[in-house]
């Protein structure tokens, strides 16, 4: 693992664990353990790697996350996961690009894609936003070379193994698949305001545009 | 009825700040609050507003309000001005690229995840999660007992040409290499004016990318300098997304992001360890 200052009052960890989902869990993994040693901090969860706000130094650190990943592991608290039920159309503008990319059929895509039950990995980018994974294996295609100026908000897109709902209309480099339909990622007067929480499984259900 | 002000005209991004919505970054939300914290403060302190009160935040001039009741009012905390009903104050383009007007008693736009600051991206927060237009009606809360213009408050340093910005090298440095950092800190850069409150673009090189630079999503902070994927610098400011994926070559010091936040787009600026 390495370490370094970010800002006046932060730190930055990166765990050095690589890319994947067992990444993802174990550095879920190690925030809870974080975030009992250091309740006043704020920790964001990335892959792989963590921010500690409100902690610019901190001996213990290493130790710490040693004890988190070490053989002794406690697994991850019991979460009140939910299942998620999004209903999409398919007809993304990249549908025709991940699918030559992917050396299948626009409906194999839609199929593979909607077959799938997905873990919310990460939450973060936007408000609402979330990496959910993993793609199979056939579907991991690379981001667009130039972002889009404007994602209309809850396309659904795909880049690498994961894939997410744009909550809002931003700027965006997944390819896009589909839109969701009656979804509502982000609603500040909610509690809690987002859909979707970390460990909660999403699936998509295709629907006809009509 | 309440006592309010009135838009008459405002360019673009005029957006209602308070001193932000920190802690929420975990559930993707950015901290947004003033891009000038000290001409933020200034203002507030000048009409004895407690530090923090919901300001008009004025990138690039010009906004116009007119008061419709009495109240007292001061841009980046300039002496304060007394206003009748009707009366209107213009905050005027300046040297600096952002200015606040604040009002005593501040405005009194409903609390949203616990702050009145406005969240453009997300459409939430100030007035209806938006930017101020003519038309618009604000209204101003309760002055405190002490309140009324205070005696003095911080003067806001105009940046020197070229500013000078204290950088730290960020996570990712020795991913991207040597010669990025080199070149950062070798070439003067010139504020784009593609640049907002997510984020300050700058001109002037593309700095070298390294295959496998791409991260997984990683956690942001404003101050981070990513590097796109076509080697442009971006500063992220204070209404940045949470995570990304381009790696961070640099971090931008607190003192240095507010003098940032005040070079208009052109202004030339170099960085400095």
């Amino acid at each position: 693992m390495k370490t370094f200052p970010y800002g006046e009052s932060a730190i930055y960890v990166d765990l050095e664990l690589g890319s994947g989902p067992g990444a993802t869990e174990m550095t879920h993994a190690v925030a809870a353990e974080l975030a009992l040693a250091l309740p006043g901090a704020e920790i964001v969860v990335g892959e792989s790697s963590l921010l500690l706000d409100g902690v610019s130094a901190w001996d213990d650190l290493e130790a710490t996350v040693a004890r988190a990943l070490g053989p002794a592991m406690r697994s991850a608290p019991p979460r009140a996961a939910r299942e998620h039920v999004v209903r999409a159309i398919y007809d993304g503008p990249d549908l025709d690009e991940v699918a030559r990319a992917s050396g299948r059929s626009r409906a194999e895509v839609v199929a593979l894609h909607a077959s799938t039950t997905y873990l919310v990995e990460i939450v973060g980018f936007l408000p609402g936003f979330a990496y959910l994974g993993e793609l199979p294996e056939t579907l991991r295609v690379a981001r667009r070379p130039a972002p889009r100026p404007r994602v209309p908000p809850l396309s659904i897109g795909i880049a690498g193994r994961h894939t997410g709902v744009y909550p809002l209309a931003s700027p965006g480099g997944w390819n896009l698949v589909a839109r969701a339909l009656d979804f509502v990622p982000f609603d500040p007067r909610r509690t809690p305001a987002s859909a979707f929480a970390v460990g909660d499984r999403v699936r998509f259900e295709p629907v006809d545009a009509s | 009825m309440r006592p309010s002000v009135r838009v008459v005209a405002a360019t673009p991004g005029c957006t209602v700040q308070d001193a932000g919505r920190p802690g929420r970054l975990a559930s993707g939300v950015p901290p947004s609050g003033p891009l000038d914290p000290t001409a933020f403060a200034a203002a507030n302190l000048r009409v004895g507003n407690a530090p923090g009160v919901a300001c008009i935040e004025v990138p690039l001039g010009a906004l116009r309000v007119v008061a419709e009741a009495a109240c007292v009012a001061s841009i980046d905390g300039e002496p304060a001005l007394a206003l009748s009903p009707g009366d209107e104050i213009v905050v005027s383009a300046a040297t600096r690229a952002v200015r606040y007007l604040a009002i005593a008693g501040g405005l009194d736009v409903p609390l949203v995840l616990g702050s009145r600051s406005t969240l453009v991206v997300a459409g939430f927060g100030g007035l209806e999660g938006r930017a101020l237009r003519g038309g618009d009606v604000l209204p101003v809360g309760a002055t405190r007992p002490s309140g009324g213009e205070s005696a003095a408050a911080p003067t806001v340093a105009d940046p020197p040409d070229p500013a000078r910005l204290m950088v730290r090298p960020g996570p990712h440095a020795a991913l991207l290499g040597e010669e990025a950092w080199e070149r950062l800190l070798a070439t003067t850069w010139t504020v784009s004016r593609r640049s907002d409150r997510v984020g300050t673009r700058l001109d002037g090189a593309a700095l070298p990318r390294r295959a496998g630079d791409v991260l997984g999503p990683s956690p942001m902070l404003r101050g981070c300098v990513q590097i796109t994927s076509d080697g442009t610098p971006v500063v992220l400011g204070p209404d940045h997304p949470t995570t990304g994926g381009y790696p961070v070559l640099a971090f931008v010091s607190g003192a240095s992001r507010a003098m940032l936040a005040r070079l208009r787009p052109g202004r030339a600026l170099r960085f400095a360890l």
